[in-house]
């Protein structure tokens, strides 16, 4: 069966941390003499030699990296003295001498272009036609001066910005046929900062060469391909064995660092008996309210059980006048680190919850007099912490004088007497708020976060799952008070 | 830094585009993005900077798409000096000449739990536009049509050097679309 | 120690009357935690909000902090300037909060407030003159003791993208959720 390889040309992107000197590729060229691929089937073919082509032009040469090899022209051009000027020119021109009186002639298909070369292959398709070996040198001069006071660029020094420093440093070598157009065949770049090599396109092997069509005076058709053949170097083991040395020695060293610092760490840090609970609280804004100048009074109600280590348990916010857009920005934070003692303490009913309680309140310009402009509250559970972090509380106040009228009176002329404590529960019977009317006013936006810290539960390790375990839990217990 | 503590993040994603409410400023922009991370990371593939291609929009306020690949492995120890990305924006401007358009700076994504959607995360990052300090640069800059560029816009991902920067911002964004896959963070104990 | 790492930016600050603003942030945490990498605190540069009245910093934030308890949880507090054409400034809004005590990714959006000025006098001085009052004591920003002497009039809002990972937490027996 007869493969037809459509070559997709991908760039091979490599890192290494060799030594790029110890790079050996073959480059191989071979001409195919007839375009038209028969398939082989199993019979015999009736008149077609097996081996149509001729002689089979090959041309394999093996290279290093930045080895330059003259073309028919660079040659002929550069053996004449007057043709070189610069340094660059004068030093092939010397090469080339040499091969002369070695008589070494020949010249291949296959050349090189190096670094020195400064060839720009035809691939730019963006609009800056600039010439990038310019830009190179320059941001290499903007390197090596390192930071001085401005941080911004004169309009004039823009050629030489950061810009095109995606290019930067890299060190280029073409590969090239000298065929009727001269072909570039392959580049390879190499970045010696973080070691990417980068080559287009890929390496690969003779079974799947890429093919190049020619179509100027005649068809012709080329295969060609390229070998990676380096081997690393001595230097490279040697890096490895050094960093697997280093490894060995922290390793060393961080057992050790465990075995003295274990102890201490332990003792540094601060356990609580049982649970602590650290509950940050922020009063951040309120809104819809009818009077200006507000201040917030709350107070925590914690369960007899709990004892606070530290921060207050009642505090006021600030007075704060609303903005243009009718908002009142508190912004205030609490602080409250509790602590539990005993584990089981602790149930879900509603007497073992932190109950938080909110009152607005908005002092008059004219007479200083205060007015109570709602209340809310929050309950936090202590068996979990809850997701649930931002609180939209809706506020109210009662409706002083039962009616509406007598309330506005009231509060306009006399302010707002707070006659009802929401605070206390009710101590016996039903909690009886007959006879009040209240009113909704505005809302607080409140968010409260707790982080806590819990010592091992003996409790939640109990999974009691029949009548065999309790009597062998038993017969456990017995023993060991035995 | 002990060797048996590190762990590797790779961070996929892409440069979607660049979003101008009021159209952008210039033609034909095109985008250079560095990854800048603190002493402790280790590039491990990838390449840390790209330089996109130059786009269009084809109408006056699209988004510009760019649809760049960003691809970057790190090996690291510690989390201080997560990896940000400072992209500079460049383009066109009305004398032809070529300008910088802006400046965004964004963190990477970083790792969440599964509770999170399964859509990769987008990053609106807003573009900065640095401004001249006094009067008469300001005049220049508007004949000319070019605003003052950074000499190192690595200085944006480092909060202690920006203090005397003026900008201002035409309410352009850079649309980002990020993955990150870390490995080997269950033996440093986090929580994310 | 366990420890808590704290990453993200300044993103911006929207709804404040005054133009060219920038912010002073720092972050400040009890007796037993510890400031082991990073700066604490640190200035924006300054944006002139001339589109929508939004300021974009897009200020990063890292830092490292190791702690021996979890008294004193560390709070973020912000100061948002505003720098008239003479190049003076003046606070135009001053906002805290705490750093969430959950892992993750947290969108915040803080509301700032400033001293209100008390009589007309005040008042002009504030619009002619370089701005309002500020704070000499800071220990009012931070803490809640003194507050009921001041009046304030509340400004815009600072929003802040904030990410915390936690460290060694699991073996401190610290939980979250």
């Amino acid at each position: 069966m007869m493969k037809r390889k459509v070559n997709n040309r991908y760039t091979g992107i490599y890192r290494t941390s060799d030594i790029i000197d110890n790079l050996h590729i073959r480059i191989t060229l071979k001409k195919l003499y007839s375009i038209i691929q028969i398939p082989k089937f199993e019979q015999v073919q009736l008149g077609q030699p097996a081996d149509q082509q001729t002689t089979d032009f090959v041309e394999r040469i093996e290279l290093r990296w930045q080895e330059k090899i003259f073309s028919k022209t660079e040659f002929t051009y550069y053996s004449q003295k007057e043709n070189c000027k610069s340094e660059l020119e004068k030093k092939y021109h010397q090469i080339i001498k040499e091969q002369k009186e070695g008589n070494d002639n020949e010249c291949g298909l296959i050349f090189t272009y190096i670094d020195d070369d400064n060839y720009q292959p035809n691939d730019n398709f963006g609009p800056n036609e600039l010439k990038i070996t310019q830009l190179r040198k320059n941001v290499e001069e903007i390197n090596e001066n390192k930071i001085d006071q401005s941080i911004g660029l004169f309009a004039n020094e823009n050629e030489t910005s950061l810009r095109y420093a995606g290019d930067k440093n890299f060190i280029k070598m073409f590969i090239m046929a000298d065929l009727d157009p001269t072909i570039l065949l392959f580049t390879i770049q190499y970045r010696k900062s973080d070691g990417l090599f980068i080559v287009y396109p890929d390496f690969n092997d003779e079974s799947n060469c890429y093919y190049l069509e020619i179509d100027q005076n005649s068809k012709q058709m080329y295969t060609y391909c390229m070998e990676n053949l380096s081997t690393t170097s001595n230097e490279m083991t040697q890096k490895i064995k050094q960093k697997q040395k280093l490894d060995e020695l922290q390793e060393e060293t961080c057992e050790l660092m465990k075995k003295l610092s274990f102890s201490i760490k332990d003792q540094n840090f601060n356990f609580p008996k049982f649970c602590r609970i650290v509950l940050l609280m922020e009063i951040e804004s309120a809104r819809f309210f009818d009077h200006d100048n507000l201040h917030v009074q709350f107070k925590f109600k914690l369960p007899n059980f709990v004892r606070v280590i530290e921060g207050k348990v009642e505090g006021a916010t600030h007075s704060s006048y609303k903005n243009e857009k009718n908002i009142w920005n508190f912004g205030y934070c609490h602080c409250l680190v509790i602590d539990i003692d005993d584990e089981f303490l602790i149930s879900n009913s509603e007497m073992d919850k932190i109950l938080i309680n909110f009152d607005v309140i908005s002092i008059d310009n004219l007479w200083q007099r205060e007015r109570r402009e709602g209340i809310t509250s929050i309950k936090i559970p202590l068996e979990e912490t809850s997701s649930n972090t931002e609180y939209n509380l809706q506020c109210f106040r009662e409706l002083q004088g039962g009616s509406s009228f007598v309330d506005f009176l009231e509060r306009f002329f006399l302010g707002g007497i707070r006659s009802i404590k929401y605070n206390e529960h009710a101590q016996q019977g039903a909690i009886n708020f007959y006879g009040n009317s209240t009113v909704t006013t505005g809302n607080l936006k409140v968010k409260v976060q707790q982080i806590r810290q819990i010592r091992q539960s003996y409790r939640k390790n109990l999974r009691i799952q029949s009548i065999d375990d309790i009597i062998s839990s038993y017969h456990r217990a017995k023993a060991k008070l035995n | 830094m002990s060797i048996e503590n590190f762990y590797y993040l790779n961070i996929l994603g892409e440069i979607k585009s660049l979003y101008f409410p009021l159209g952008p400023n210039g033609n034909g922009l095109f985008c250079r993005y560095d990854i800048v991370t603190g002493d402790d990371w280790e590039l491990i593939s990838g390449t840390k900077t790209g330089i996109t291609q130059c786009a269009n929009g084809s109408r006056f306020s699209d988004e510009i798409v760019f649809n760049m690949p960003i691809e970057c492995t790190f090996k690291s120890t510690n989390i201080y000096g997560w990896p940000q990305i400072i992209f500079s924006i460049y383009g066109k401007n009305l004398w032809g000449s070529e300008v910088n358009v802006g400046y965004a700076r964004m963190h990477t994504c970083f790792i969440t739990n599964e509770k999170r959607k399964t859509e990769p995360l987008i990053i609106r990052a807003p573009i900065i536009i640095p401004k001249a300090t006094n009067f008469w640069s300001s005049l220049i800059n508007m004949i000319t049509d070019r605003n003052p560029e950074l000499r190192d816009p690595k200085i944006l991902a480092d909060g202690t050097k920006t203090k005397n920067l003026f900008t201002f911002s035409n309410g352009g964004e850079v649309i980002v679309s990020l993955e990150c896959i870390a490995k080997g963070t269950d033996k440093l104990d986090f929580d994310h | 120690m366990a420890e808590i790492y704290i990453l993200g930016q300044i993103l911006s600050a929207e709804n404040f009357r005054e133009p060219n603003l920038f912010c002073r942030w720092n972050i400040q945490a009890g007796s037993l935690w510890k400031f082991i990498e990073g700066e604490s605190e640190g200035q924006t540069a300054t944006d002139c909000n001339s589109i929508d009245q939004k300021s974009y910093f897009a200020h990063p934030i890292d830092l490292h902090l190791a702690t021996r308890g979890i008294q004193g949880w560390p709070k973020l507090s912000i100061e948002v300037f505003s720098v008239n054409a003479l190049k003076q400034f003046c606070p135009v809004g001053i906002c805290f909060t705490y750093i969430p005590t959950k892992p993750g990714l947290h969108h915040l959006k803080i509301a700032t407030w400033r001293i209100a000025p008390q009589t007309v006098l005040d008042s002009i001085r504030e619009k002619f003159f370089t701005g309002g009052f500020t704070i000499v004591k800071k220990d009012l920003i931070h803490t809640g003791l003194e507050r009921y002497k001041i009046a304030t009039i509340s400004s815009g809002i600072v929003r802040v993208e904030l990410s915390v990972f936690f460290k060694h937490f699991r073996k401190y027996n610290i939980v979250f959720d």
